[in-house]
């Protein structure tokens, strides 16, 4: 039972997805080959299924118009990689899988009909062995390791470019694993700007998983203070800007310059506006009640009503009631508008730009009364940083100051391009959220 | 495709609306009613009358949800 058990069933799982990131026709002949091949024993009812049931998927499309499914690729190299148990078997197989179909034996001429030279593509399975093998036997990593990540290169190259921001910098620069999830960040110049990318596949990053996401997240803002710290000024992206090729005309790095290219001008004054200056937010805040109790203290109409309401029959004290609620909410809006006017004009002299935020609810007993993004020269940081000091420490109000963020709010969002490359056709089609990460 | 819905789901979804339409019709009426008494064209005992009549129909709206369990963020959403 072992032998036709559960690792049949796996194998020829494998199999399945082997030929088809191959690029080969999934059919029972081809299936019942790779096995063989593989040394791995066949359940026939099971396989009868499997293969009947793959064939009508893949009688109608097999031709390899579109390029693998990413998820199958990114399925394939975290399934290997977190088996690490059954290692062996799989290694075997796939090695097996990858020389019977790349090699062509002349064996069995049924198999390969139509098969090609090795192109990159078909690579993938070694590629994918290969993670698997620098996953599993870390301590014999040396020279396959390195190869792994050529294999990997290729294996994503015809892929896209997730891109962090742009930065003032002529050369290439290596940056070293430290993006989303380990990978390797470089640049792509153009004169002398350059963007800040690792290689990916065309999907967005997406997960409902929290931390997940802000695993993500920490990593794309924390690539971007070091390509700071290295390179200068630094354009930030927002999270999942993902760059890919329409087709097959050109390569995800040429498309990436060709975007540089194109958006020259726009990027350079912008780079010029950001440049030695970095973004803080600005919120503040007050305790709930304050405004209506200043209110209730100075409006002198609210306390004539009060008062008079005293006196009044049921029905006319209701309709005072309704008249005291609609003062008293207008007066409070008076009163936070004059804090919001004051506040803003202390905060504007110390700043060079100042984007209005949405104010957002908070917990407890506090109200948002102003939420700001300030984009701030270096040296007027101090000053800004005693103003706000000040405001602090005026009763009832509170100040919640971040930063320095990279300056988010102050470049254009790469939609507004993305859109205008659509219109002049043959550009890349993008994929962005745009997203600024809390904390 | 049939959307699955128990019973007192749906009248539950149902009343919170309802209240909440009715809320909303309230607070139209308590505008209107402001607008007429400070523009001084009523007498005291309109006035007075009109007064009662929201007040009634504030204890009404109170009873029902009260009687139906329902809590006010389903009928004050979007009021304000």
């Amino acid at each position: 039972m072992g032998h036709n058990g559960d690792g049949g069933m796996e194998n020829m799982f494998y199999a399945v997805l082997a030929l088809h990131v191959a690029g080969k026709p999934v059919n029972k002949e081809n299936i019942r080959a790779v096995l063989k091949a593989a040394g791995s024993p066949v359940n026939e009812p099971a396989f009868d299924a499997m293969a009947a049931f793959v064939e009508s998927l893949e009688a109608a499309c097999w031709e390899r118009e579109k390029p693998v499914d990413s998820r199958i690729i990114r399925f394939l190299t975290s399934e290997l990689a977190h088996r690490r148990v059954q290692t062996d078997r799989v290694q075997t197989l796939i090695e097996e899988l990858t020389m019977s179909i790349a090699s062509a034996p002349e064996s069995d001429e049924a198999v390969l009909t139509g098969a090609e030279t090795t192109v990159a593509g078909d690579d993938i399975p070694v590629a994918v062995e290969k993670v698997c093998r620098q996953e599993c036997i870390r301590d014999d990593a040396g020279e396959a390791a390195g190869t792994a990540v050529e294999d990997i290169r290729l294996l994503t190259q015809v892929e896209g470019r997730y891109i962090y921001g742009i930065a003032a910098c002529t050369r290439p620069v290596v940056l070293g694993p430290i993006g989303i999830e380990g990978n390797e960040v470089y640049t792509i110049p153009y004169k002398d700007l350059c963007a800040i990318v690792h290689n990916c596949l065309a999907v967005p990053y997406q997960s409902k998983d929290e931390g997940t996401v802000t695993d993500w997240v920490r990593a794309h803002q924390n690539v971007l203070d070091r390509a700071k710290d290295q390179l200068g000024a630094v354009i930030p992206m927002g999270f999942d800007v993902i760059l890919q090729p329409r087709g097959d005309a050109a390569s995800p790095d040429q498309v990436v310059s060709d975007w540089l290219k194109e958006d020259y001008e726009r990027l350079c004054t912008t780079m010029e506006r950001i440049r030695d200056k970095d973004e803080y937010g600005i919120q503040i805040s007050h305790e709930s009640g304050m405004a209506e109790k200043q209110t209730f203290e100075q409006s002198e109409e609210i306390r004539r009503l009060k008062e008079s309401m005293a006196t009044l029959p049921p029905g006319t004290a209701y309709m005072y009631r309704l008249k005291l609620e609609k003062v008293v909410k207008t007066e409070i809006e008076k009163l936070a508008a004059g804090w919001f006017k004051d506040f803003y004009s202390r905060i504007e002299k110390h700043t060079d730009d100042i984007v209005v935020e949405k104010t957002k609810k908070l917990n407890g007993n506090k109200v948002m009364l102003l939420n700001l993004s300030c984009l701030v020269s270096k040296d007027k940081v101090d000053g800004l940083g005693e103003e706000l000091e000040k405001i602090n420490n005026t009763e009832g109000f509170s100040v919640h100051f971040t930063g320095p963020w990279p300056p988010y709010a102050f470049v254009a969002k790469p939609n507004v391009v993305a859109r205008e490359e659509m219109k002049n056709g043959s550009h890349p089609g993008y994929s962005c959220n745009t997203g600024r990460p809390s904390g | 495709m049939a959307i699955a819905v128990d019973e007192r789901n749906l009248k539950e979804g149902v009343l919170g609306l309802v209240m909440a339409v009715v809320e909303v019709i309230r607070d139209v009426l308590r505008i209107e009613a402001l607008k007429r008494m400070e523009s001084g064209r009523l007498t005291e005992e309109e006035c007075e009358r009109l007064g009662e009549a929201l007040m009634d129909l504030d204890t009404a709206l109170e009873e029902i949800k009260q009687e139906q369990g329902i809590a006010s963020r389903f009928s004050r959403c979007g009021t304000d």
